[in-house]
């Protein structure tokens, strides 16, 4: 994992990360509400805690606009801003990175992730505050737990 | 050296205001011919990107829908011979009236619809024709059954964005009803929608087909997109609430007809 402090591979992984998210399948909960893997969050988290850098808010701005342009019919421009947020929010962990213990570390990795499903699913689907609720929580744990066996095999947060 | 210092620490925060003004600037002016172009050079990746999802997906709905197509098609042969009958007769009884031809026949693209999971949504689809096919914005679209799925709202060389029928801002005039009573659909819901404009003195009944009215430069007449499920008639209103359910199922669309 060292080899992530280096940008050239940092584009590489980039490019298979969106190439395996694109073609994951996802779980329909119920009606059109679907939970997919995002891998796309996991690897940015994961950027993080190997690079304390502004440039994975530009990633994450990319990666949102990619998003952007392929699902939003007139709110260009949100997605890439809850990601980029997401990213700038998280980069926090390494301002208090000798304060936090791992278990703050991870219930504040939990909240973003909920905050950031949250403002998703608000933009792109037209539902109950109560569902867009559920869903995203649902979707947090899910990527949550991803983060999780990530940390214990590559990133292993202290 | 200090100024350095300080300008290194709030890296982070110039980069995030540097992104909020970028997507304020995507945000107002997505129309924008620069922006259309990035756009069509983004569903053209995305389409080599989302490749294998595509064969997997179609390797396994072709047989369910070969199954599917089979029985439908010798309902429709049935039906079809039954509806020459009633052509033929149309046609003689438009003749002795002296009215013209409200249909015409429409041209139909095929396409495939390119979806990924991660990027999926009830507004929009992507479909593998583009400029190079002829297609334009605003062409309505419809699925293998001839309901109306959409229109298409952005064109790439090779792939275009589609409206779907359940985005918010979707909007089409319909008619319904034996009396043909011209109204205004929009959606609500997942499958549902509602008919706005309808006279509350109208008689409409469950199960009537909702259809395109034509009373637009986008849609032709006569496209069905819907079914009523429920009538509401208040005393204080004009007009009555009148909810119906899509007859397309947006969540099993692998093929459309771009209508040309």
């Amino acid at each position: 994992m060292f080899l992530l402090s280096s940008n050239k591979f940092i584009f590489f992984v980039s490019l298979m990360v969106f190439l395996v998210q694109s073609n994951l399948p996802s779980i329909t909960i119920y009606n059109y509400h679907k939970i997919n893997l995002d891998l796309i969050l996991i690897f940015l988290t994961a950027l993080i805690f190997f690079k304390d850098s502004y440039k994975i808010i530009f990633l994450a701005f990319f990666y949102g606009l990619i998003q952007d342009i392929i699902v939003n019919i007139d709110q260009f421009g949100i997605l890439s801003f809850t990601k980029s947020f997401t990213v700038f929010l998280l980069l926090y962990i390494r301002k208090y990175d000798t304060i936090w213990n791992k278990e703050i570390k991870f219930l504040y990795i939990f909240s973003i992730y909920f905050i950031h499903f949250y403002l998703y699913h608000f933009s792109i689907y037209n539902d109950y505050y109560s569902s867009i609720f559920f869903i995203s929580f649902l979707q947090a744990i899910i990527t949550f737990s991803l983060f999780i066996i990530a940390d214990k095999f590559f990133i292993k947060i202290k | 050296m200090n100024f350095f210092k300080k300008f290194n620490f709030n890296k982070n925060i110039l980069a995030i205001s540097f992104t909020s003004i970028l997507s304020l600037i995507i945000f107002f002016y997505n129309d924008d011919n620069y922006f259309i172009d990035v756009k069509s050079f983004v569903f053209n990746t995305y389409e080599i990107s989302s490749k294998p999802s595509q064969w997997y997906k179609n390797l396994l709905a072709v047989k369910k829908e070969n199954e599917l197509l089979s029985k439908e098609l010798v309902q429709i042969y049935l039906l079809n011979s039954k509806l020459i009958n009633y052509e033929i007769e149309n046609k003689k009884l438009r003749d002795m009236l002296g009215l013209k031809d409200s249909f015409k026949h429409l041209t139909l693209l095929p396409a495939n619809i390119i979806e990924s999971n991660y990027f999926s949504s009830i507004e929009s689809r992507i479909i593998n024709v583009g400029t190079e096919d002829n297609i334009r914005k605003d062409l309505p679209v419809i699925d293998i059954y001839g309901n109306l799925v959409g229109k298409v709202i952005e064109v790439g060389k090779h792939n275009s964005k589609v409206q779907l029928i359940t985005d918010n801002n979707f909007s089409v005039s319909v008619k319904v009803g034996n009396n043909i009573s011209i109204g205004q659909f929009r959606p609500t819901y997942y499958q549902f929608g509602v008919l706005d404009g309808i006279i509350k003195t109208l008689d409409i009944s469950d199960e009537d087909l909702v259809f395109t009215s034509g009373v637009s430069e986008i849609y032709p007449p006569d496209i069905p997109l819907a079914k009523v499920k429920t009538q509401v008639r208040k005393k204080n209103k004009l007009f009555q609430e009148v909810g119906v359910s899509l007859l397309t199922d947006i969540d099993n669309l692998y093929y459309v007809f771009v209508v040309q």
